[in-house]
């Protein structure tokens, strides 16, 4: 408890400290379109939170990106499985989960935004940043299953869905949650960015390309602190559903 | 009950040449020899993880083998219970934990491996290999990590067990001593 109070404490005297440079630079920019300062930025945001089109707009950034999220993490554990069973789909697929990674995701938004409908993009981006991470470390957590730990279910006659469920599956867990842990937060940025691209209706992202053309500052720095808080408490919640799941435990 | 016919193995080497026996039902059988004498080699290709080069091995079909490995090879996402009941799920926990029992483990249950010794950790495998039961009990090193006390109790086990069922065991130690001990000579090493 005291450890914890400690941490904390030193988390918030990292944020005054931060807050006060930020307030002495926006001082001395004395510009409040360019720089404004963290009050007026925090009190745009309370403002921001006392309406319910903030939340509406939360609510349908989030649910375009998590549709996104899902359809990654699916189609990357069910792709991982496939090329760890079949050669054929390895050697098709490793050179395009590459081409995926190393593509910079304006590109991709650029590019999908000539395909889809405008709407669709920030789920299909998300998908896309989700898609090679979960795929190539389920498949790493496929093939880390070490030949010990095959023989002994051999041995004890742990066959068939009984392997892949209590032997397998829980071996690759803690990839896969690794794995899930990074692409969320990574799905989260891209998915508000192709949002900036593509604006779709009603957006985080639109809000932020909106709050740029108007010179609002103050509403571009509470939406950015928004998106921030939102991918922390996403994360926080996400090590709580999974606290203790998929931990290691040093091999024995 | 398991013939044993001019089995051959080598891993470039060779490591088992031309070996025979014939096991009966029961009994305890202490496989003995110099590292790299093939003694696990020879429990592997009973236990069918390893296919002979030449030879057979001969053994009723339906006969049920049981395993104590070198290493525990315990999953460490599973509590020692829960180890065990992965092995036998339609057995019961009360019959797991008194397995566990017999090998002072009983306090343990709830732990997971990483969190044990050595030592325990082998009593967990061994208390495993009791628990899934069997017809012929492969034993490789069962005392390599225990403590004199220990050993005894397993040792005692062994014998238990003997008495009904066939338990064969690759082991330096001297103080297991078995129905027959077989010395499995060492093969020369190619160069």
């Amino acid at each position: 408890m005291k450890k914890k109070l400690v941490t904390a404490a030193r988390i918030l005297a990292a944020l005054v400290f931060w807050g006060l440079v930020w307030q002495l630079c926006a001082a001395a920019v004395h510009l409040e379109f360019i720089l404004p300062g963290p009050i007026a930025v925090f009190r745009r945001l309370l403002s921001l939170c006392r309406t319910a089109d903030f939340y509406q707009t939360i609510l349908l950034s989030f649910l375009r990106i998590a549709a996104g999220f899902c359809g990654g993490i699916l189609a990357g554990v069910l792709l991982a499985f496939g090329c760890a069973k079949v050669r054929l789909l390895d050697a098709l697929f490793s050179p395009l989960m590459a081409i995926i990674r190393a593509t910079p995701v304006a590109s991709f938004i650029i590019l999908v935004l000539l395909w889809i409908e405008k709407g669709r993009v920030p789920a299909f981006i998300s998908f896309l940043m989700v898609l090679p991470i979960v795929w190539q470390n389920t498949l790493l957590g496929i093939r880390s299953i070490d030949r010990q730990t095959l023989e002994m279910a051999k041995v004890f006659q742990i066959t068939g869905k009984r392997k892949l469920f209590k032997v397998e599956l829980p071996s690759i867990l803690p990839y896969f949650l690794s794995a899930s842990k990074v692409s969320l937060g990574l799905a989260w940025k891209a998915g508000v960015a192709a949002e900036v691209l593509a604006l779709p209706k009603v957006s985080i992202g639109t809000m932020i390309y909106n709050a740029k053309l108007y010179l609002e500052s103050t509403d571009l720095y509470a939406w950015t602190i928004a998106i921030i808080l939102i991918s922390v408490v996403l994360e926080k919640l996400f090590s709580l559903l999974f606290r203790g799941k998929g931990e290691s435990h040093a091999a024995n | 009950m398991l013939q044993i016919e001019h089995l051959t193995k080598s891993y470039g080497a060779p490591v088992l040449k031309d070996f025979s026996y014939f096991f009966p039902e029961k009994g305890l059988f202490v496989l003995r020899g110099n590292s790299g004498s093939g003694k696990t080699t020879l429990l592997r290709l009973i236990a069918g993880l390893e296919t002979p080069d030449d030879g057979a091995i001969q053994k009723p079909d339906q006969a049920k083998i049981s395993v104590v490995f070198q290493e525990a090879r315990l999953l460490p996402f599973y509590t020692l219970l829960e180890n065990l009941m992965l092995v036998a799920p339609k057995k019961t926990k009360e019959e797991a934990l008194a397995v566990l029992e017999k090998f002072a483990l009983r306090e343990a249950a709830e732990k997971y491996p990483d969190t044990l010794s050595g030592g325990m950790k082998e009593r967990a495998a061994i208390a495993r290999s009791l628990f899934f039961g069997g017809d012929i009990f492969l034993w490789d090193e069962p005392t390599k990590e225990l403590d004199a006390g220990n050993a005894g109790l397993v040792i005692e086990e062994m014998k238990t067990l003997a008495r009904a069922h066939l338990v064969i065991c690759a082991t330096h130690d001297p103080a297991i001593r078995g129905d027959a001990e077989i010395v499995l000579p060492q093969q020369e090493k190619r160069l």
